[in-house]
């Protein structure tokens, strides 16, 4: 490959682009909402000027469509936004429970579209890493989309922290047809050359359908 | 216009809408929220026009066009997405959309091409039926 196809094909900036590209579909169709319930509203209200009354009630239900759309597209711009700030510091200190709900959000359009449900199982106390943030969610969201593909219809994904004696673990599962994933698709050079980066690994427990990310200490 | 418009979007409340404008316009509109449903709906209703989302979770938008162009071939679609890529619209005008338009939509411009749509549909069925007669003609002149 060239150097510019090299330059595009970069793995961070694959990752990058399939996160805007989901949630800004997601913007679009709450826009999409917005806009035709508005239009309902400017309907209703040139029949009220030409003498027709609709139910008071309707334009109620119309602007309150509205609004949640709009709290929609706002939760939406601002995780776009925390994700973009996991670039700001090469090391920092997160609570992984944080990270998970913010990458379980930017999923959910992804996970929907297989027909999979994702839920992030409370920790009793904070789960911190001192890590590369942008690292760490870029694998995270390798572990996410390969537990979509061993899910089944209907699966609910589980996401769960856990702090352990070396550092702390991830649990993503259960996942229905992890026996049957070949194991190309899980050491695919993606996630391959980004572990290492911050001294993680990954065990899939084929027994209990589920895949573990392990996290050492890191420092730079 | 009375023309008959299906609205299949899995995002409820936006087909809803839809639907409920064009009742305002006097089409007669309906909802439905999967492909499924759309196919079910088609195979068993008068449908002139179907106004379809391309990114569905149980089936895409794409393959929901080719369904209902195997089941009433006459059946014009125009979809609708949030994705900008052309390859997309390419793909859907190859498998017979009429017109592929990105969400949020202007309300005129769709209701210019549900115009369109259904128009061409009409005429389509005219020349089916004008060609029926004539060979209907050509039978009873040889006997």
């Amino acid at each position: 490959m060239s150097k510019q196809g090299q330059y595009a094909h970069d793995s961070k900036l694959l990752f990058f682009g399939k996160i805007i590209a989901s949630a800004t579909h997601e913007i679009k169709n709450a826009l999409a909402v917005i806009n035709e319930n508005a239009g309902l509203v400017i309907d209703y209200s040139t029949m009220r000027s030409e003498g027709v009354s609709p139910d008071l009630k309707r334009f109620e239900t119309l602007a309150g469509r509205i609004v949640d759309q709009v709290k929609r597209a706002d939760k939406l711009l601002k995780n776009i936004n925390l994700f973009s700030h996991s670039l700001d510091e090469p090391l920092a200190t997160v609570e992984l429970n944080q990270i998970l709900h913010l990458l379980a959000a930017l999923s959910f359009r992804i996970a929907s579209m297989q027909g999979v449900t994702i839920q992030v199982l409370p920790s009793k106390t904070p789960v911190e890493a001192t890590t590369s943030p942008f690292i760490l969610i870029h694998i995270l969201f390798l572990c996410i989309e390969f537990a979509i593909q061993a899910a089944d219809k209907g699966d609910c994904i589980q996401l769960e922290a856990k702090k352990t004696e070396t550092g702390n673990s991830v649990r993503f599962g259960p996942l229905s047809k992890l026996e049957q994933m070949p194991d190309e698709t899980w050491h695919s050079v993606s996630i391959s050359e980004v572990l290492p980066m911050i001294k993680t690994g990954v065990i899939a427990d084929k027994e209990s359908g589920n895949i573990v990310l392990v996290l050492s200490e890191y420092r730079e | 216009m009375d023309a008959t418009v299906l609205v299949v979007d899995d995002e409820i409340e936006f087909a809803q809408a839809l639907a409920e404008r064009l009742q305002l316009r006097r089409y007669n509109a309906s909802a439905c929220y999967g492909g499924k449903d759309a196919i079910e709906i088609i195979k068993h209703g008068a449908i002139d026009v179907v106004i379809l989302d391309l990114m569905m979770p149980d089936m895409d938008g794409i393959e929901t066009l080719k369904k209902i162009k195997e089941v009433k071939p006459l059946t014009e679609v125009i979809m609708l997405s949030g994705k900008a890529t052309l390859k997309t619209a390419i793909e859907g005008m190859e498998q017979g959309a009429f017109e592929y338009l990105t969400k949020p939509c202007d309300n005129d411009l769709m209701i210019g091409k549900i115009t369109e749509a259904s128009l061409r549909k009409r005429k389509q069925e005219d020349r089916i039926r004008r060609a029926m007669e004539e060979i209907e003609g050509i039978i009873l002149k040889n006997r």
